[in-house]
């Protein structure tokens, strides 16, 4: 019965070595999937300046080629022989020999293939740079020309007839002619069709709406495009789509109805008179007139604003399950007058919107003030500001006597103040001063009431620091803090193989007790 | 003889096919429980910075130019963002990105140049992040990293989100990414929690296994008695 309890053991080590390697242990963060150990995830980290370069596409341009588009074989003429560019070249004649009936011109030429005309008649191709044609020395020729199609023409006159046997040299160079492009290579762009279910979702292009499904882009670049389709009531659906030249790619979404929520409600259509009002309920903007909103039930409060018009404030109370629909005929806003009395050269506001200065007069007239609770303040330098809220009515003119009292006048006492200057180790720390955010370390907080107060350090890995510190008036309290390293949390450690293996072996050993008792 | 080996054929039998089936319901129950939770992570990620995304400031992004780092605009952004994380410690970083269509990210705000100028990203830097399939994705959905990652920054999980511009003109466009970085030791440390499903398994086999052959035994024992 040994042997097989030896057996046993050896079978069950063999058990556990295979469940270590089907099942990763990453109880303690060590040693985890591949997928999620960033060791594993490593990227070259790439200069920032370099990484555009990379990434950015290879923009494709036309650049119309300068050379002949209708003689690929002919060689543009980067090497020239006696004269190099300008095809004024007067004509060199240099006697070779002398003697016999027949002369020669040979035409040197920079473009093989070219032709050679003695006033205007043919008279041979240029060939390995080359043309040599005999003529009478007794004859008359006054032009030398050399034509080829996609180059300029070159044309000279001939001062002397080659005598007998004697070789008289013409040097001609022509250049290519630029010519547009004959074709236009096709632009190379694809297309997406976009088409969800239900219809009528928006579809946004990299963000940007481009119009309601089915809807086609067209003339899209190949490449990557994010697409999101978006549609009241449902979950919006985002994909990312490859575009290849001359291909349709396809978005088909099939948008999700949005989780019910949490309780019902009720919507509210709200239209206006003119349309395009400003809507806010409960204060808050929900977007321009005609619209449907959504709210819980109970009682809300809409306001419509639109420039030119009085606000249209109403109070509905919202049934669940239904919908209500609100009509708002905008009225044309009602102005008054507000007359302003102060100090000359003082500015007055309304609604933060400047008005002018109070002229010497002491008196500043508004007119087309819009009706209703209207914020006024004037301000001179030297002087406190003046802040009030006055009522403007229709039609009247509301007079507004606002007095500046020079700064440092106030009566009030100004409480007794002092400071305190906090550095840590490290710096960027949170402070608190009686649990109120102040900012970050290294600082220096002005404006702390005399007397005691919690200071608080707290940093991302560190122990919270905290320490009651007096400020007197008019003082500087140092405060200079370095902050302990927060103790690591001690993970929690898979099974080591040693236990494992322990625990088979006391696992065996209780099994062959057990049987040799029984 | 052949009965016993017969008989111990059929213990063996049985005590690897408990094996085979415990062990694979552990490995199944142990990726399930990694799956939950990195699912559970990765939708918390993504509704933070989801909700973080509709509180940016979005008028305020306009005319970012590079040098504008200490300007009052981009001071005020950058602490509307701080001021977002500082609610969980667990966020590092919060920045906003502007994707361009061929998938180059540019940081247009990081919350943490008024406190690091030197380790954070300034205006017009281009993300070196891997996660640039993610980032573009971000231009009309909240994402995540598929996995962690590690840049010039350190080690981190992301998670992206549109910043709409439908709070000022009601388009709906988006006009930026805002991005938020946690610790990716944290993020493993989270998501890897399993042990306890893979000691229980191993605990499971060994009783399994013990009892098949002790009771197998014992009535061979009790027999020959």
């Amino acid at each position: 019965m040994r042997k097989p309890c030896a057996v046993l053991i050896v079978i069950l080590v063999l058990c556990a070595f295979c469940t270590f390697i089907a099942v990763p242990v990453a109880a303690d963060g060590e040693t985890t999937t591949a997928t999620t150990e960033p060791t594993i995830t490593l990227q070259p980290v790439t200069a920032p300046t370099t990484e555009p370069t990379t990434t950015l596409p290879t923009v494709v341009t036309t650049e119309p080629t300068t050379a002949p588009t209708t003689e690929p074989t002919v060689t543009v003429p980067t090497v020239v022989t006696q004269p190099t560019t300008e095809p004024t070249i007067t004509i060199t004649i240099e006697p070779t020999s002398v003697g016999g009936g027949k002369g020669y011109i040979d035409t040197y030429c920079n473009v093989d293939g070219a032709s050679v005309y003695f006033d205007d008649s043919y008279q041979c191709m240029i060939a390995q740079g080359i043309c040599t044609v005999g003529v009478s020395p007794t004859g008359h020729i006054q032009t030398v020309s050399v034509k080829k199609t996609g180059y300029t023409t070159w044309s000279g006159s001939l001062t002397k007839m080659p005598a007998d046997g004697e070789h008289v040299a013409v040097y001609a160079t022509i250049n290519p002619v630029s010519t547009p492009p004959t074709t236009v290579p096709p632009v190379q762009t694809g297309t997406i069709y976009a088409q969800s279910n239900p219809a009528g979702a928006a579809i946004y292009l990299n963000g940007n709406f481009y119009g309601y499904s089915p809807v086609t882009i067209p003339n899209l670049a190949p490449g990557s495009y994010s697409m999101k389709a978006s549609l009241n009531g449902y979950t919006p659906d985002t994909q990312v789509i490859s575009v290849y030249a001359g291909q349709t790619a396809t978005y088909y979404p099939v948008l999700q109805q949005s989780p019910p929520a949490p309780r019902s409600t009720g919507t509210v259509s709200v239209s206006s008179n003119p349309s395009g009002a400003l809507l806010y309920v409960d204060g808050s903007y929900q977007g321009k007139s005609p619209m449907t909103v959504t709210l819980y039930p109970g009682s809300h409060t809409f306001r419509l604003s639109l420039a030119g018009y009085a606000d249209y404030t109403t109070t509905l109370y919202v049934n669940a399950n239904s919908n209500q629909n609100l009509k708002a005929d905008m009225t044309p806003a009602v102005y008054g007058t507000a007359q302003v009395t102060s100090m000359s050269g003082a500015s007055v506001f309304i609604d933060s919107t400047s008005q002018g200065k109070i002229p010497s007069s002491g008196t500043l007239t508004i007119h087309n003030v819009a009706n209703g609770n209207r914020l006024f303040k004037v301000t001179a330098p030297g002087y406190n500001d003046w802040l009030n809220t006055i009522y403007i009515q229709p039609n009247v003119v509301t007079p507004i006597n606002a007095v500046l009292i020079p700064v440092g006048t106030n009566p009030t006492p100004v409480p007794a103040t002092g400071a305190i200057e906090i550095a840590s180790t490290p710096t960027g720390a949170e402070i608190y001063v009686d649990n109120l955010f102040k900012g970050y370390t290294p600082s220096t907080l002005t404006g702390i009431a005399v007397g005691e107060h919690q200071v608080l350090l707290k940093y991302t890995g560190y122990i919270d620091y905290t320490q009651a510190v007096t400020v007197n008036s008019g003082q500087t309290t140092p405060l200079a803090i370095s902050m302990q390293t927060a103790p690591t949390p001690t993970p929690a450690s898979a099974p080591s193989l040693a236990i494992v293996i322990g625990g088979i072996v006391m696992a065996a050993g209780i099994g062959a007790a057990l049987r040799r008792r029984s | 003889m052949t009965c016993s080996c017969s008989k111990s054929t059929k213990l063996w039998t049985a005590a690897v096919l408990i094996v085979i089936i415990i062990g694979a319901l552990t490995a199944f129950a142990y990726t399930s429980e990694q799956n939950a939770l990195k699912g559970a992570t990765d939708m918390g990620m993504k509704a933070t910075v989801g909700a973080m995304a509709t509180q940016v400031p979005v008028g305020e992004l306009a005319g970012l130019q590079p040098g504008d780092e200490t300007s009052e605009k981009y001071l005020a952004l950058a602490k509307t963002l701080r001021n977002m994380r500082s609610m969980d410690d667990n966020i590092l970083n919060a920045y906003i990105l502007k994707v361009y269509p061929n998938k180059t990210a540019i940081f247009l705000v990081d919350d943490l140049f008024p406190l690091d100028p030197q380790g954070s990203a300034k205006i017009g830097e281009v993300s070196t992040a891997p996660n640039e399939m993610e980032i573009f994705a971000a231009l009309s959905g909240p994402t995540v990293s598929k996995q962690p990652y590690t840049d010039k920054y350190g080690s981190f999980m992301s998670a992206y989100a549109p910043i709409d511009d439908a709070a000022t003109d009601s388009s709906g466009n988006t006009v930026a990414v805002l991005g938020i970085d946690v610790s990716a030791e944290d993020y493993n440390n989270y998501t890897s929690q399993g042990g306890f499903i893979i000691l229980t398994g191993l605990v499971s086999m060994i009783l399994a296994v013990g009892a098949i052959f002790f009771f197998g035994t014992r009535r061979d024992e009790e027999k020959k008695e």
